[in-house]
């Protein structure tokens, strides 16, 4: 939107505006300035009336009016109320019921662990007693009972073998 | 007496215990003040209605929110203007579902009437054509300008007041209410020379 740039509508707008000392001062002094605002202004006015005949109504009208906000305010507040009190309501019920939850569920025993783990350090003793009493590591036990095994057989078939050493050298 | 009552009314908000018989008497004071803003902002007497409504109920559920700082109409008035505006975002919005089909709503804008013509047949159509001009002009405004002048002109309130209302600089609203009133001379001028 183009605002003139006439010094002169400046002045007339501002004194409509903002009550400006320098375009009172200017139309002071200036008819056709001063008749344009006086003309302005009287039509603003006129609008400003229409305005407010226009949005205006009967007393029962502004009666209604302000009951229907009444109501509405009751209403809500009420409701507020309505939704307060259940929410309380509701959060006791939750409590009890926990507490009586609480109340019911049975009590955990705390388990003999000083028993356990003495048992547990008994066989732990046991176990270190067979592994010294074991000729042979554990991880070597396959082997040493292959070994065992050859030797036995070894020993059972030597016998035979001089023998039979003997008997051909007889 | 008034402003006894002012003060009173005030007292009550800002210790934000409000009987709803205090809160009416707020209502009563306001009310019509409220409407006027709103009929000019929306040019729909129902709709107007309906948010003088909503505006005290907001008011009343929002009243912690009130802290003393302007008075209790610019309040209101404030709450009044930022209805109107959402108001207008919905309407637009209802305008592109009619348009797309998904509402039957319809839009009943009542036309606004203008008061009887006086006894001078003559002058009265002319001033009844200046007025018509001014409501064309002010129809032409952004709805912000229109605020502003509707809230200087209409209902009288400084510029200073208009600021707080509107969470403007008061610079501003001078700016805005000075191309307002520029955009109405020139309607007036227009149907001077018809």
């Amino acid at each position: 939107m183009a605002i003139d740039k006439d010094p002169h509508d400046d002045r007339v707008l501002e004194s409509l505006v903002g009550r400006s000392i320098s375009a009172e001062d200017h139309l002071l002094a200036c008819e056709p300035c001063r008749s344009e605002r006086n003309l302005l202004a009287a039509s603003i006015r006129a609008f400003s009336d229409s305005a407010r005949e226009t949005s205006d109504h009967p007393t029962h009208f502004w009666t209604r009016q302000a009951a229907q906000i009444h109501s509405r305010i009751s209403s809500t507040r009420s409701s507020g109320m309505g939704f307060r009190y259940r929410m309380t309501s509701a959060l006791a019920a939750l409590a009890i019921a926990a507490l009586l939850l609480l109340q019911r569920a049975p009590v955990p025993r705390p388990e003999p662990q000083a028993v356990t783990g003495s048992a547990s350090d008994h066989e732990l003793l046991l176990e270190v007693e067979r592994a010294l009493q074991r000729d042979t590591p554990a991880a070597l036990e396959p082997v040493a009972l292959l070994v065992e095994d050859i030797s036995r057989t070894t020993s059972e078939s030597a016998p035979s073998f001089s023998k039979e050493q003997s008997h051909h050298a007889n | 007496m008034e402003n006894v009552l002012n003060d009173a009314i005030r007292t009550a908000l800002t210790s934000n215990v409000v009987s709803i018989a205090e809160f009416d008497e707020v209502v009563r004071r306001h009310q019509k003040r409220v409407y006027r803003v709103l009929f000019l902002l929306l040019r729909n007497a129902d709709e107007a209605d309906s948010l003088t409504q909503e505006c005290f109920l907001r008011a009343y559920q929002n009243i912690d929110r009130f802290r003393g700082e302007c008075s209790v109409q610019t309040w209101l008035l404030r709450i009044a203007i930022n209805l109107a505006k959402d108001h207008e975002r919905n309407r637009k919005f209802s305008f592109w579902k009619r348009f797309l089909g998904f509402s039957n709503e319809e839009v009943h804008a009542r036309a606004i009437e203008f008061p009887a013509p006086g006894p001078n047949p003559e002058q009265s159509l002319i001033e009844r054509a200046q007025v018509q001009a001014v409501w064309d002009a002010v129809r032409e405004l952004s709805p912000q300008q229109r605020t502003i002048f509707a809230l200087r002109f209409v209902e009288e309130l400084e510029l200073s007041e208009i600021a707080v209302v509107l969470g403007l600089q008061t610079g501003s609203v001078k700016a805005q209410l000075f191309r307002s009133v520029h955009t109405v001379r020139r309607r007036l001028k227009e149907q001077q020379w018809r």
